[in-house]
């Protein structure tokens, strides 16, 4: 079972606040996109939270994973792209600008930066993504590929889609670290939120309300847990940001006990169990 | 402790520039054909070279559906038809999809933008910009329910879809998954491309001295792959096995691979530790070989490195110089080669290869196929921003 070390959460228009600006310092990011300079401030972010959490940095740089969930990383940059290309009387594109386009960019521009050398990757599956996130991430734990996982979820909506239906883009990163729970226990660290288990599932018919079924009822099971679970709260963005709120709740002895979390969009569904770390915080 | 369950593939489809259907695609790249040729869709007026992988025009089928998409339900559609892969025998609510790629959705949205300007605002088109429909839409043809996701880790995409799958089936959360690659090319890209100075003026050279960059391609490549208890029982031809795999970030250079090939080794002796099986066992490797100077010479200190004293009697080939770079699809493409090389006893060719690199000092296949018998095939698939994803495949 993995635990949650740390957890960040930041919008775009925090980026200018000094703070915040403090964390990406020294960076040269001249054509870097907004998007990938949220996910390494606010990975930064995540893993200070960490640091304080469990007394120490969570993991050497070939240790340390990121994976990414986004639905638009590189657009807006791919679209700009295109059209100074496509323009008459400037026909050129930036070099730079090329690699900022990609889904990967975030992921990238993180793993390069802080560095972190372990597991890379960049998954693309709506509201359910940041589940699907949080999931690699466990089982790279699990699999001893890293001792830490930066989990990123960026809800960010460009310009050029801003007609998108979908609900819960604030323009916001939210990142958490997952280490193996039994890592943290050794060093007397204090995660406060353990992740129980993470199920998905897609429905190809219908308002995807079986996938919602199957996938909280595979969650629940592989959790060990049948009752007992309240669902946790709704409220604004992705699974990642919702977790990383959740975080901040159980540390202020807000939550307790076990909370499922759940997201669905277009067939596609997922569910986590969370669990407070009751014990660890003793 | 518990043996990890191993994984088979029971099922492959292929669209590719060489060819739709494994047969044509096989047959082609055994026999070295150059699919790279003028590109018809895009204007290359001003831009380094003219050519590229494209898809036949006659397997294009409703431009309102982006190629991507259209390619990802058609090789979805025949490795499920290929393993034969019906409700009576699996669970279709327990069969997931993952597709890796690249530029996902993106190119139908600039084939809106390029006809359209007022379709910025058109909701249809935030609905084409979504990645997810390249799993979505081949799950909702063919009734799967399971975990379904696209993995976008660049150019390594391919392979990773192989890796989340198999992670799918091992852990239980499915009982078959279609995996595979999908992508398309873009006047973006070959912009991008271009402004690097990376496009190959004629054709793509793969470790060949006179090597001069890539050329872009497009495709699909999808596989079911299962456990293998379960294949068995039911009675699944089984192409090979997926014997390990791993993902590693190089942390290194936006669009540089780490000059001495840091992450590469990593990821290439990760793979072998997963699959357990020694460097020297190794019959085949793939390339990532995209062509360009930077690249090729990296990739050939990799598998020096890892091969060791093998790597003289290791055949390697590279298949982008056939379709070009295929981008997310491209190590799909690759995978399928893989598989069938071990079927068949036959490596097909590095197209265009006609003078040894010293820095590139490998066994290319050059010429023609060379008939060797392959138990297992190590794959390479290298990403744009560092992501690495190898995948060690094994003999039925």
């Amino acid at each position: 079972m993995s635990a949650i070390a740390g957890a960040a959460a930041l919008t775009v228009a925090e980026l200018e606040e000094p703070a915040v600006g403090e964390l990406l310092a020294g960076e040269r990011l001249r054509g870097v996109s907004s998007e990938s300079r949220l996910a390494l401030a606010t990975a930064r972010m995540a893993l200070r939270d960490a640091h304080a959490r469990t007394h120490g940095a969570p993991a050497d740089a070939d240790a340390l994973g990121v994976v990414v969930a986004t639905r638009h990383a590189g657009l807006q940059d791919y679209v700009e792209l295109f059209q100074e290309g496509t323009r008459a009387e400037r026909p050129r594109v930036q070099p730079a600008k090329g690699p900022q386009s990609g889904l990967t960019s975030p992921a990238a521009t993180v793993s390069i930066r802080l560095p972190a050398a372990g597991p890379n990757a960049t998954v693309c599956n709506g509201a359910v993504g940041g589940l699907d996130a949080l999931r690699y991430a466990a089982d790279r734990l699990a699999a001893g590929d890293a001792d830490a996982m930066l989990v990123c979820e960026l809800d960010l909506v460009p310009e050029i889609v801003r007609a998108d239906p979908h609900e819960g883009a604030r323009q916001r990163a939210a990142v958490v670290v997952l280490q193996r729970g039994d890592d943290a226990r050794t060093r007397g660290a204090a995660p406060c939120v353990r992740l129980g288990a993470v199920a998905t599932a897609f429905s190809p018919v219908g308002d995807g309300a079986e996938a919602q079924g199957r996938a909280r009822e595979q969650a629940l099971a592989e959790a060990g847990t049948a009752d007992a679970v309240r669902p946790l709260p709704p409220a604004g963005g992705g699974p990642v940001a919702r977790l990383a709120d959740a975080v901040a709740a159980f540390a202020r002895g807000e939550l307790a006990g076990r909370w499922l979390l759940v997201a669905h969009e277009a067939g596609a569904a997922g569910a986590a169990v969370l669990q407070s770390d009751l014990e660890g915080r003793r | 402790m518990t043996r990890a369950p191993p994984i088979v593939v029971t099922g492959i489809g292929v669209r590719s520039p060489l060819g739709s259907g494994v047969d044509a695609f096989w047959d082609a790249a055994l026999a070295g054909v150059v699919a790279t040729r003028p590109l018809a869709r895009f204007d290359t007026e001003r831009l380094s070279s003219d050519r590229g992988g494209e898809m036949a025009p006659s397997t294009l089928g409703d431009d309102r559906v982006p190629l991507a998409v259209q390619l990802a339900e058609q090789v979805a559609a025949d490795a499920v038809a290929d393993a034969a892969l019906s409700p009576d025998a699996v669970a279709f609510e327990r069969v997931g999809v993952c597709i890796g790629t690249v530029m996902g959705t993106r190119p139908a949205v600039e084939r809106w933008l390029h006809s359209d300007p007022a379709a910025q605002t058109d909701p249809q088109m935030a609905a084409w910009a979504d990645p997810a429909l390249l799993s979505r839409a081949p799950a909702r043809a063919l009734g799967l329910g399971g975990p379904n996701c696209v993995v976008a880790t660049g150019c390594a995409a391919g392979n990773s879809a192989f890796a989340w799958g198999a992670e799918a089936l091992r852990s239980g959360r499915a009982d078959a998954m279609v995996v595979g690659g999908a992508d398309e090319i873009s006047q973006a890209m070959l912009m991008m491309f271009d402004s690097f100075r990376l496009l190959a003026p004629d054709v793509v050279r793969p470790f060949d001295a006179a090597r001069e960059g890539l050329l872009l391609g497009e495709g699909a490549a999808a596989f079911v792959l299962e456990r293998e208890a379960d294949a068995r029982a039911r009675g699944a031809l089984v192409h090979g096995r997926v014997l390990g795999w791993a993902n590693v970030a190089d942390a290194f250079h936006v669009t540089s691979p780490h000059p001495e090939a840091r992450g590469a080794i990593r990821a290439m002796r990760r793979a072998l530790a997963h699959a357990d099986v020694e460097a020297s066992a190794v019959d085949h490797v793939s390339a990532h070989g995209t062509g360009t100077p930077a690249n090729d010479a990296v990739e050939a200190r990799a598998i020096r490195d890892v091969l060791g004293g093998a790597t003289d009697a290791v055949p390697v080939t590279a298949l982008k110089s056939l379709v070009g770079h295929a981008q997310g699809a491209a190590s799909a493409l690759e995978a399928a080669a893989c598989l069938l090389t071990i079927r068949d006893g036959l490596v097909p060719p590095v197209g265009n290869y006609a003078t040894r690199d010293p820095a590139c000092d490998l066994d290319v296949v050059a010429g023609a196929a060379r008939a060797v018998p392959v138990e297992i095939a190590l794959s390479n698939a290298f990403g744009f921003g560092g992501n690495i994803e190898c995948v060690v495949f094994g003999a039925a």
